[in-house]
């Protein structure tokens, strides 16, 4: 991402008052030093705290790493991820991550060391061992989902499906993420990049104002942040029984995250999901109005609604 | 001449713009006529996917609470 960009999103979204931090995550955003201190120099500016998700490759070096954890704690670090588990060991060795953890952990900066396996039951306990239940280190264990180089990998999810979760992770507000090219996503998902019918703008050609304010008003985003995919399917064989006969079904996927990732990957469907949605949303709006109509006296829904009419012009 | 819920419902109707500002604004706007817009009732009777009032249920897990920006290299 050009510096000049990704300082303009740092400032717009300080000047909003509806983001609590910056997140910075890769490929790897310490590896871009001078880039990685200027952002977090104008965060530290605005008073923006952020968090930082890498390999921990740089706690290889005992100096630099420790530097870096100084200017990080100054500039508003409040959280530290760390990613460790056999495919990011291939290029970073389980000691880098240790050192770079407890660089930040000394400093009581949280660390969550977060270890994506291909086997349930694996565990961080057992592969960064002498991480365990050190202070402000916390491991947790993942399982792979089927995107990137695991997408021909076998994992057995069958022991972890009878739980599975029905909803977006963050059930309320969002985490706005913004890739290299200005593509602006709702989730900070894996699956993101691979999944284009859930775009929602372009930093880079829009005021980020803009794409938040359209993500607040989306009853797709609401509906499935707040009741799920059971709700989401609903809405959608009420509305159109076709598309639902033709979508990826919830039950044929481990979780949220990868049953949204089926339905908006395929490009058809997710336009087709976007105008069901769209005329939901119509159609709830105008039950609204009668409520509304009911719930004011005469004069304040007078009022209301000749307001409503210079908003919405 | 149309009402000014008509035309408002006209314009809603046809421009998805004026469904995102009517979706952002209108809790203001009723806060401004007098309604108690954190009465579950309220937001309950009020549809569109609004009811919060269950704090817990809503933030229980969650590591961060909030918006965040993501800058991606």
């Amino acid at each position: 991402m050009p510096l000049e960009g990704a300082l303009g999103l740092i400032d717009q979204a300080a000047a909003m008052d509806s983001f609590s931090s910056v997140g910075f995550t890769g490929g790897e955003p310490v590896f871009y030093r001078e880039d990685f201190l200027a952002m977090t120099d104008r965060l530290a500016l605005h008073a923006m705290p952020y968090t930082v998700a890498t390999s921990g490759y740089w706690g290889d070096d005992a100096d630099g790493g420790a530097a870096l954890a100084d200017h990080m704690l100054a500039t508003g670090l409040r959280r530290m991820n760390i990613s460790c588990d056999p495919s990011h060991a291939e290029f970073v060795t389980p000691a880098a991550v240790s050192r770079a953890a407890r660089n930040c952990a000394e400093r009581n900066v949280p660390v969550y060391i977060v270890g994506t396996f291909n086997k349930v039951g694996d565990s961080l306990n057992d592969f960064v061992p002498d991480l365990v239940e050190v202070e402000n280190v916390f491991l947790i264990d993942k399982v792979v989902a089927k995107t990137g180089r695991a997408t021909k990998w076998d994992v057995d999810y069958s022991s972890i499906i009878t739980d599975k979760v029905k909803t977006c992770y963050r059930r309320v507000h969002h985490d706005i993420v913004v890739f290299w090219d200005g593509k602006t996503y709702p989730c900070c998902s894996t699956f993101n990049r691979a999944t284009e019918g859930l775009v929602i703008g372009n930093a880079f050609e829009e005021p980020l104002e803009l794409i938040r304010a359209r993500l607040e008003a989306s009853l797709l985003f609401r509906v499935i942040k707040r009741e799920g995919f059971p709700e989401f399917y609903e809405i959608i064989r009420r509305f159109d029984p076709e598309l639902y006969a033709e979508m990826p079904k919830f039950e044929s996927y481990p979780g949220a995250c990868s049953t949204c990732h089926a339905v908006f990957k395929r490009e058809n469907i997710a336009a087709r999901v976007n105008q069901v949605f769209e005329t939901y949303r119509t159609a709830e709006i105008m039950k609204s109005l009668d409520k509304i109509g009911s719930l004011l006296d005469d004069g304040n829904a007078a009022a209301f609604f000749e307001k409503m009419v210079t908003e919405c012009s | 001449m149309p009402s000014a819920r008509e035309t408002l419902s006209k314009n809603l109707v046809k421009s998805p713009a004026a469904r995102v500002k009517f979706m952002n604004n209108f809790l203001d706007l009723l806060k401004g006529q007098g309604v108690d817009i954190e009465d579950a009732s309220v937001l309950k009777d009020l549809g569109l996917h609004l009811d919060l009032t269950d704090g817990k249920k809503w933030f229980d897990g969650s590591v961060a609470s909030t918006n965040i920006i993501t800058i991606n290299h």
